[in-house]
C-alpha cells in the first residue's frame, strides 16, 4: 500500500500529528477542555471559508492555523473576563463560525465540494505541506514539555498557581492555541467531526491504567500513535476515511480497557 | 534556588524566633463604589497562629486574595525580619480550601510535590514531610486521597519557595472530625518548628479557640482583636454569631 505517494503522505501526516494527540490529549482532559476541543473543530469550518475567500487552496491550514488561533484566544479572553458561563459561550460563538462557513463555503459551488472536510481525505494531505507541518508539530512538543506542569498545578487549583506566578489565563491561552493549531493540521485527514474524539480517547485510555503523570503521558502517546497507524491501514484496506478508522480503533481499545479495567475491580 | 539554601540555615538556627512580624497596613477593597474592605489593620509575628473568623460575606476571602496580591486594594503589606530588613514582599504560602482535580486523573501526591520543586531529600523538606507525616501518601493518586490527606499534601505544597506567612483558606471545610483535630495539630508543629506566620480562615470557631493564638473579628472592618477569649466574650463576638443564630 505505501507504494502510493498519498499513502505515503498520509503515513507521515499520521506520525506527525499521533504524537501532538497524544500529548494534549492527557491535558484536555486535566483540564476540562474536551467541549472546548470539539467547538475548535467546528469553528475551523469558518477558517476555511475565509482562507478560500482570499483566495487560498482549501487544503492549506494557513487560514485554518491562523483562525483557529484567534478563535481560541477569543474564547479564553472572554471566559476569564464574563466569569464561568464557558459552555453558553463557546456554543454561541462555534455556531456562528460554522453558520457563517457553509455559507461561504456554499458561495464557493455547493456544498457537497466540501463535506470530504467534515470527514477528512487523504488526498487532500499535500507533500509540500509536510515538512512545515512536522517543524511545528516539533516546536509544540517543547512548548508542551515547559508547560504542561504548570497546567496540571493549574488543574489542581488555579489560586494555587497564581500564588506561585502562574497566570492561569496565559497558560489557558497557550494551550488552547496548541490544541487550535492541532485541529488546524489534522482537518484534512481526520475531518472536522472527528477531530475532538483524537483529544479525548487516548488520555481517556492512558488515564484508566495509569498510575502517575509520567506513564499517563507516556501511555496516552503510545497508544495515539500505535492506534492511529492501525487506524489508517485498516481504512487502506476497508476504503473508509481515515479519520474515523482511527476514532474506532481508539474507541474499541478505550472500550476494552475500560472492560479489563472494571472487570479487575 | 540559592536563595531558599541560605534561608535554610537561618530556619535551622531560629525556632520560631517570634522576632519577624507581619503588617498588614490599612487594606481597603471598593468594588464598584461598594466597600468590601474598610481599612483592616492586622499585626502578628512568626510562630503565631492568627484566626480570622467573620460572618459570610464578611470579606474574609478578598481580604486573602488582596494579601495574595490577586486583588488591587489600597494599603500595604510589609514583613520585617529579625535583622529588621523591612520588604514589602514577604513570601506568602497559599493553601487552598479543595482541589478542583478530576478524581481519576492519574497524578500521583509524588507528581505534584515534583512540580511544586519540593525535593523529598532535602532537610528542610524531609522535616516538612515528616510533620505532615505524608510520606506514605506519595505513590497515591491526588484522586484517591482523602480531604485531609489532600489538604497535608497542599500545606507541602505552599512550603515552596519557603514562606514567610502561611495563608489557610478554611482548611478544615472538606474534612471528617478526626482530621481536623490532625490538621490543626500539624499546624500548630508547623508554627512550633519553623519561622512562619500563620493565618487560618476558617468558620470552625470551636478549634480555633483551642489552636489560635490571635482571633480577628471581621465584617468589612475589623471589629474585635486579641486572645481567642477576649474575642469570644466580646459584646461584638455575641452580637455577630449568637444573634445570627438566632435569626437563622
Amino acid at each position: 500500500m505505501f507504494e502510493y505517494e498519498f499513502m505515503q503522505n498520509a503515513m507521515i501526516l499520521i506520525l506527525i500529528i499521533s504524537p501532538l494527540f497524544g500529548l494534549l490529549s492527557t491535558m484536555v482532559l486535566n483540564n476540562r477542555l474536551a467541549y472546548f476541543s470539539d467547538a475548535l473543530g467546528h469553528s475551523a469550518y469558518l477558517g476555511i471559508g475565509i482562507g478560500l475567500l482570499l483566495g487560498i487552496a482549501i487544503n492549506n491550514v494557513l487560514p485554518v492555523v491562523i483562525f483557529s488561533v484567534i478563535f481560541a484566544v477569543l474564547l479564553v479572553v472572554i471566559k476569564r473576563r464574563y466569569g464561568e458561563v464557558p459552555d453558553t459561550i463557546i456554543g454561541i460563538i462555534a455556531s456562528i463560525s460554522v453558520a457563517l462557513g457553509i455559507i461561504i463555503l456554499t458561495g464557493f459551488g455547493g456544498l457537497q465540494k466540501f463535506s470530504q472536510l467534515l470527514v477528512g481525505d487523504i488526498l487532500l494531505v499535500a507533500q509540500n505541506q509536510l515538512l512545515p507541518l512536522a517543524i511545528l508539530a516539533i516546536i509544540l512538543i517543547i512548548i508542551f514539555l515547559f508547560i504542561y506542569k504548570k497546567l496540571v498545578l493549574i488543574s489542581v487549583d488555579e489560586s494555587l498557581a497564581k500564588s506561585k506566578n502562574i497566570s492561569p489565563m496565559l497558560y489557558e491561552i497557550i494551550f488552547t492555541s496548541m490544541v487550535a493549531i492541532t485541529v488546524a493540521m489534522s482537518i484534512n485527514i481526520v475531518g472536522i467531526l472527528l477531530v475532538s474524539a483524537l483529544f479525548i480517547l487516548p488520555g481517556a485510555i492512558s488515564k484508566m491504567i495509569s498510575k502517575n503523570m509520567k506513564q499517563y503521558i507516556i501511555i496516552s502517546v503510545i497508544s495515539c500513535i500505535v492506534l492511529s497507524v492501525i487506524g489508517l491501514i485498516v481504512s487502506y484496506y476497508f476504503s473508509i476515511p481515515t479519520g474515523a478508522s482511527i476514532v474506532v480503533c481508539l474507541g474499541i481499545v478505550y472500550i476494552m480497557t475500560l472492560f479489563v479495567v472494571s472487570f479487575k475491580r | 534556588m540559592e536563595n531558599n539554601s541560605e534561608r535554610k540555615i537561618h530556619i535551622a538556627k531560629h525556632n520560631s524566633c517570634g522576632l519577624c512580624c507581619v503588617k498588614i497596613n490599612n487594606i481597603s477593597v471598593k468594588i464598584d463604589n461598594r466597600i468590601i474592605l474598610d481599612d483592616i489593620n492586622i499585626h502578628m509575628h512568626c510562630g503565631e497562629i492568627t484566626c480570622i473568623i467573620g460572618p459570610n460575606g464578611a470579606g474574609k476571602s478578598t481580604l486573602l486574595k488582596s494579601i495574595l496580591g490577586m486583588m488591587k486594594h489600597a494599603g500595604s503589606i510589609s514583613y520585617l525580619n529579625k535583622n529588621d530588613d523591612i520588604t514589602s514582599k514577604p513570601i506568602i504560602g497559599y493553601v487552598p480550601q479543595k482541589i478542583s482535580l478530576e478524581k481519576n486523573i492519574p497524578i500521583s501526591v509524588k507528581d505534584v510535590l515534583d512540580i511544586a520543586k519540593i525535593d523529598i531529600n532535602n532537610n528542610v523538606y524531609k522535616k516538612v514531610i515528616d510533620i505532615l507525616k505524608i510520606s506514605d501518601l506519595l505513590n497515591k493518586k491526588m484522586g484517591e486521597l482523602s480531604g485531609g490527606e489532600v489538604q497535608k499534601v497542599l500545606i507541602a505544597l505552599a512550603m515552596n519557595p519557603f514562606p514567610d506567612i502561611l495563608l489557610l483558606d478554611e482548611p478544615v471545610a472538606n474534612i471528617d472530625r478526626i482530621g481536623i483535630m490532625q490538621v490543626y495539630k500539624i499546624i500548630s508543629t508547623l508554627r512550633e518548628n519553623f519561622d512562619i506566620a500563620i493565618i487560618v480562615v476558617s468558620h470552625d470557631l470551636e478549634s480555633m479557640y483551642n489552636y489560635a493564638d490571635n482571633v480577628i473579628l471581621m465584617n468589612k472592618k475589623v471589629l474585635k482583636q486579641g486572645s481567642p477569649k477576649e474575642v469570644y466574650d466580646s459584646d461584638e463576638f455575641k452580637k455577630i454569631f449568637e444573634v445570627g443564630d438566632i435569626n437563622v
